[in-house]
């Protein structure tokens, strides 16, 4: 039973790569875990990184080229998900977990690593929100989250991960009215479509700005810092730039600590590596 | 033995569908009550005590008259849903099928019934396979999981998931895809985030409709669904799909002839005519759709009339022109292009395409 995690980013993000898998070692030191670089890594000074670096040729994206052309960096990234998850299993892995770059791991992760079912999502939510408002943007965004999700190695996860591939290279996009967000919005038909679906309920994993109200007093073993900005540390993230981190509480330790990390990892010099596979 | 029961909600003018309904339900199961929510008043139009089911009054349930005023009678019955099953399950019953009025049941039901007994609640998903990213993109839209049938039983689970579908059709039933909003349908896309044990039923017996038609196989199906579908009118399968024609059906096109005449001989023209209760205010003025959008629950009651009543303030002069068509007058752009500040040819538009436009009628004209 092999496990191997995987995350995607431009070349600026690897400072945020370095954090995530040195987390990861902590916790859980026999995980392999792997990096897909959805960038031009030429002469870049990557080497002795503490993961496996994937090229995007090596992840079988078909119509690479074409795609180069019409997605920006973010829909690149977003749209070789299926890819990576697909060539994780396809190396002989039993379960395959992606996520996203900008999480950091600070605990247990069993729940997450130990589902047995062909797909694992992650609710945005676990229980009502008290305002329909807020409910209605995660309706509009997805209900579940396309930071954390796994796969085993299924039929029924090899159908989704190709049903996936397939709608994220015709369109990956946020157009609320046809009902489209990147690719996340396509996870809400992943139960209908698929069966064997792990709903992850699991209030530590994924803890984030959208639900650290109603998780408060949990103790997060997988803390995802969406839209976090390390050259804004006081902005919570760019989703929300009212959201100040010193009004957390506790959680500003954590963002500060996340912060801090990003810089020892290289962030100052990294951040400048400008996305050079097509437009920005 | 747990103790089930059926039912669906109508307004008068579509009682036909649930004497269909019911009889088809009954045949199949004939010791299941069967139980239609009026969100309408009865009005001595038809007579209760003959009808294939039991007749639930809207009175039973706490749906205000702001939700009454706020809702248009196809809004009504939809908002409705989640206060009926509650209501359901607090007379006792402990396994509950919903089905949405314009269905018919073909085919036994105890699979979900013996589903309840395990799943506190079951949703039947519109597509169970990936459809192409056209159709796919349409149910994205409406809401993955199709209110047209629904199974709840009494654990706390269910009844947790029914009073938090509540707070929201109290407000946002409404059609605005682009908000996140589909009628009462959308926020189904939270519960198995939410609710422990919510169960999609993954069978294609059930719930077959215009949107899965082609993958399913008729003669199996359990339970056929007639979404849009209007017994007069001869070509289309479904108002929400102009392109759908019944000619282009197959053998599926006989399930829908046979079903008009169902309904026809169900009532369904004299029931037509029959008055929705709650289309006026209590001085027997029409309320206009927008005067509808327009509801502030600072009036409790806002179908009273008089003084201090919403009727007074909607019709309150703003510098000649009333603060109902200030709104609708702030909602048309072209209008506010066309005739800018002049008053005399906004008036002049109010009386002619204004009035007519919005379905106002002549009391609330200035």
């Amino acid at each position: 039973m092999t496990i191997a995690i995987g995350t995607i980013i431009s070349a600026n993000y690897i400072a945020f790569a370095r954090v995530l898998a040195n987390s990861l070692r902590e916790h859980h030191p026999g995980i392999p875990f792997y990096v897909l670089l959805a960038d031009d890594p030429t002469g870049l000074p990557i080497n002795a990184e503490p993961y496996f670096m994937l090229q995007l040729h090596q992840v079988g994206m078909p119509n690479l080229q074409h795609l180069l052309g019409r997605y920006d960096h973010q829909q690149l990234a977003v749209s070789a998900k299926p890819f990576l998850l697909r060539h994780l299993l396809d190396q002989r892995h039993d379960r395959a977990l992606f996520i996203d770059a900008d999480t950091l791991v600070t605990g247990d992760l069993s729940s997450l690593l130990g589902c047995r079912a062909s797909i694992t999502l992650l609710p945005h939510h676990l229980d009502p929100l008290e305002e329909p408002g807020r409910e209605l943007q995660v309706l509009i965004a997805g209900t579940f989250n396309g930071g954390v999700l796994g796969v085993n190695r299924t039929p029924t996860a090899q159908s989704f991960l190709h049903w996936w591939g397939e709608r994220l290279w015709q369109d990956c996009r946020h157009d609320r009215e046809a009902g489209l967000h990147y690719d996340q919005r396509w996870l809400d038909l992943v139960p209908s479509f698929f069966g064997d679906v792990n709903i992850l309920r699991d209030p530590r994993i994924n803890v984030a700005y959208w639900n650290l109200g109603e998780r408060r007093h949990v103790v997060p073993s997988l803390f995802h810092f969406s839209g976090f900005d390390p050259d804004r540390p006081n902005q919570v993230t760019w989703h929300a730039p009212k959201l100040r981190v010193a009004d957390l509480g506790e959680t500003a330790t954590l963002y500060r600590r996340y912060a801090k990390r990003l810089d020892e990892a290289g962030w100052p010099e990294t951040r400048t590596w400008r996305y050079r596979l097509g437009p920005e | 033995m747990a103790r089930c029961a059926a039912g669906t909600i109508v307004a008068k003018s579509t009682l036909p569908y649930a004497r269909v309904l019911a009889d088809s339900f009954l045949r199949h199961h004939p010791d299941i009550p069967f139980l239609t929510l009026l969100a309408d008043e009865v009005d001595d139009c038809f007579d209760p005590s003959s009808e294939p089911f039991e007749l639930v009054p809207l009175q039973e349930l706490p749906i205000t008259p702001g939700i009454r005023f706020r809702y248009t009678q196809q809004q009504l019955t939809y908002s409705s849903t989640p206060y009926f099953l509650e209501y359901l399950l607090s007379r006792g019953f402990e396994r509950v099928i919903f089905f949405k009025q314009e269905s018919l049941v073909t085919g036994s039901h105890d699979t979900v019934f013996t589903l309840l007994n395990h799943h506190p609640v079951v949703l039947t998903p519109h597509l169970l396979a990936p459809a192409g990213i056209e159709r796919e993109l349409n149910i994205l839209q409406s809401g993955a999981y199709n209110v047209g049938m629904i199974g709840v039983s009494d654990e706390p689970s269910a009844r947790r998931l029914l009073s938090w579908w509540e707070r929201r059709t109290a407000t946002h039933c409404l059609h605005r895809v682009v908000d996140g909003m589909h009628y009462e349908q959308r926020w189904l896309d939270l519960a198995p985030s939410y609710f422990e044990g919510v169960h999609l039923l993954r069978d294609t017996s059930f719930n077959v409709a215009h949107w899965n038609l082609p993958e399913r196989d008729n003669a199996a199906a359990r339970l056929f669904r007639f979404s849009g579908f209007d017994p007069h009118d001869k070509e289309r399968v479904t108002r929400y799909n102009d392109r759908l024609r019944l000619d282009d059906l197959g053998t599926a096109a006989t399930m829908f002839k046979h079903y008009a005449d169902l309904l026809r001989a169900a009532g369904w023209d004299e029931a037509l005519e029959w008055p929705y209760a709650y289309a006026k205010f209590n001085n027997g003025v029409a309320i206009p759709e927008l005067a509808r959008d327009m509801y502030d629950d600072a009036f409790p009651d806002p179908f009273v009339t008089g003084p201090g009543s919403f009727y007074d303030w909607l019709n309150e002069p703003l510098d000649g022109i009333s603060r109902f068509w200030r709104t609708v007058i702030e909602l048309r752009e072209d209008v506010r292009d066309a005739y800018g500040n002049d008053r005399e040819a906004l008036l002049a538009w109010i009386h002619t395409s204004g009035a007519k436009e919005h379905g106002v009628p002549p009391e609330m004209l200035p």
